[in-house]
């Protein structure tokens, strides 16, 4: 069964496009990443499956269940964590958790525990004041609380923003460990290195609709690599080649070609250093709305 | 029942602030009701009497004979505890679904595993209890001052409770109706806004209704008219027709805060 399923989901706000025929699939057990910059339609996206929004149309499921007619049932099974933390100012942050216990069925108890441990481990303080909080520090409530309960879903929204390395590697390794446990997690981020780090599949967004979905590996594996050489290499004759640049001992390039040609050509020269590295997602991603924005100026010019 | 509890609990000060200060108002203008039933008051009323009628109509004096404290509480409850306690009312009924999109809240509330029909029967349960609880407790503080300065041994039960539902049935009106504009508005300050405009309004057009035949009909739309203590004093009763159309109103405000809040979306 797909965790999250949704089928041409659309959603306009009046005149303004929200998304547009967003087809996304997450298998049970996925790490899936949810790229894009701000504005293009990430939050909306999160906000039809929680069923804040309703859609204008297309369908879409979580567990199998309608999100616009069973949103309860599917929430009890999800922890949520929105993109900007919002609660209830004058509360304390013990108040707002047990607030939050008292909406899921089962074992109370056993959710206070885990709410003490998970406090503990990401250092808050439960006697706080909501308003008192730092920015890092909400989200970390929110991180606790979208835990308790011990769902079978999470769905983040941005929710490194705000926390510092420490806690956000916390975060990360808390994600890992749930994930094993079986947790399927939804992660939507603008920052593409904490997606490479943790995630199995990306779908990349812009400008409301859905650019691609592919395997992390898969993303890579297909793109260049950048090649940097220390050395005296001549004239290099390869294919697959671009963006050659040379400064003085150095000569650096982007290779989409075959390996094993750039080994053999690289035997026979006498260099004094090589790295040959994989490129960040960033790299990849920006490559690729290039190459978008190429063909659209293409089409637009008429070629 | 949970977010009934937390309701509650948040909307706690508000109501005790409230409340305290309306006993304290009526206490205040009980303790001047013997000077009132004095000579020098009957000199007052005298001169009173001589005003043109229309001035009376406007003011609610008509009909009240000011030496009887019930009848002296017709005339400034209804400035006092009907129509400032209203504020209250529409300011409580105004913010309970409002607040949570506007400080954002409604995010969290929203992704927890309950439907939108309970949050508003939980806020709904809210609003009606701290509108009982400040009615309740305005009337039990009513019924001490008014024996302790009542200065005449005849207390007319019967009427003392009309006068004392007419506020209530009043506030629940207006805090309902303004519930409906909470569910229907995405900034506090606007639904607060617009809630107290139509308080005005209403109680507007109950004057008016009173003033002018031509606008006699007024009175069927808003609740100041159905529940005007100066009427009540009058016939020692709340005209059945009132009372079936305060509780249709009641009843459709509530029907159309579900249906409005089931489909709307909610913006963060």
């Amino acid at each position: 069964m797909k965790v999250i399923e949704t089928i041409n989901l659309t959603k306009y706000y009046g005149k303004f496009r929200g998304i547009e025929n967003v087809n996304l699939s997450v298998d049970e057990g996925e790490i899936f990443g949810f790229i894009g910059p701000n504005g293009a339609g990430k939050s909306t996206t999160i906000r039809l499956l929680l069923n804040f929004l309703y859609p204008t149309f297309g369908t879409a499921k979580i567990f199998g269940k309608d999100c616009f007619k069973e949103s309860p049932e599917i929430k009890k099974l999800i922890g949520y964590i929105p993109g900007e933390v919002n609660y209830y100012e004058d509360v304390k942050v013990k108040d707002l958790l047990e607030y939050s216990i008292t909406f899921y069925e089962g074992d109370k108890e056993k959710y206070r525990r885990k709410m003490f441990e998970l406090s503990k481990r990401f250092d808050l303080d439960l006697n706080r004041r909501i308003s008192d909080l730092s920015l890092g520090n909400r989200k970390k409530v929110a991180v606790v609380q979208s835990l308790i309960h011990e769902p079978r879903l999470l769905i983040y929204d941005e929710p490194t923003n705000g926390l510092d390395p420490l806690i956000q590697k916390e975060l990360f390794d808390l994600i890992c460990e749930e994930n094993k446990k079986g947790v399927t997690v939804f992660f939507s981020s603008h920052v593409l290195s904490e997606v490479q780090k943790l995630c199995t599949k990306v779908a990349i967004i812009r400008e409301g609709k859905i650019m691609t979905i592919e395997n992390v590996e898969d993303l890579r594996k297909r793109q260049y690599k950048i090649v940097k050489i220390e050395g005296d290499v001549g004239e290099i004759t390869l294919s697959g080649i671009k963006n050659l640049k040379t400064r003085g001992n150095t000569t650096s390039f982007l290779f989409s070609g075959d390996i094993n040609e750039l080994i053999l050509f690289l035997s026979r020269k006498k260099i004094d250093n090589l790295s040959i590295e994989e490129p960040t997602l960033e790299e990849i991603f920006m490559d690729y709305y290039s190459k978008e924005e190429e063909h659209n100026e293409h089409i637009q010019m008429g070629i | 029942m949970n977010i009934f509890k937390w309701e509650f609990k948040r909307s706690r000060k508000l109501l005790l602030a409230w409340t305290l200060a309306f006993v304290l108002l009526q206490f205040m203008y009980s303790s001047f009701f013997p000077s009132m039933a004095s000579e020098e008051g009957g000199l007052l009323l005298a001169k009173l009497n001589m005003l043109p009628k229309i001035f009376l109509k406007m003011f609610g004096l008509e009909n009240l004979d000011l030496t009887n404290i019930l009848h002296y509480y017709a005339m400034q409850g209804q400035f006092i505890v009907i129509l400032i306690g209203s504020v209250f009312a529409a300011k409580m009924g105004s913010s309970m679904i409002v607040k949570e999109e506007n400080d954002k809240t409604a995010e969290f509330l929203m992704a927890k595993p309950i439907s939108r029909k309970k949050i508003i029967t939980g806020k709904l349960f809210a609003t009606l209890v701290n509108i009982l609880i400040f009615d309740g407790i305005i009337t039990m503080a009513n019924f001490i001052f008014f024996n302790i300065y009542n200065t005449s041994d005849a207390f007319d039960f019967k009427l003392f409770w009309l006068l004392s539902l007419s506020p209530f049935f009043i506030h629940l009106s207006v805090g309902f109706l303004s519930f409906l504009v909470s569910t229907s508005k995405r900034r506090l300050g606007k639904a607060d806004m617009i809630s107290l405009g139509l308080v005005f309004s209403l109680y507007t057009a109950s004057v008016f209704a009173k003033l002018t035949e031509k606008l006699d009909f007024l009175r069927f739309f808003t609740p100041y008219s159905y529940f005007d203590p100066s009427n009540i004093v009058k016939t020692k009763s709340i005209s059945m027709i009132y009372i079936i159309l305060f509780l249709m109103e009641l009843i459709g405000f509530i029907v159309a805060s579900y249906i409005y809040f089931e489909k709307k979306d909610i913006y963060i």
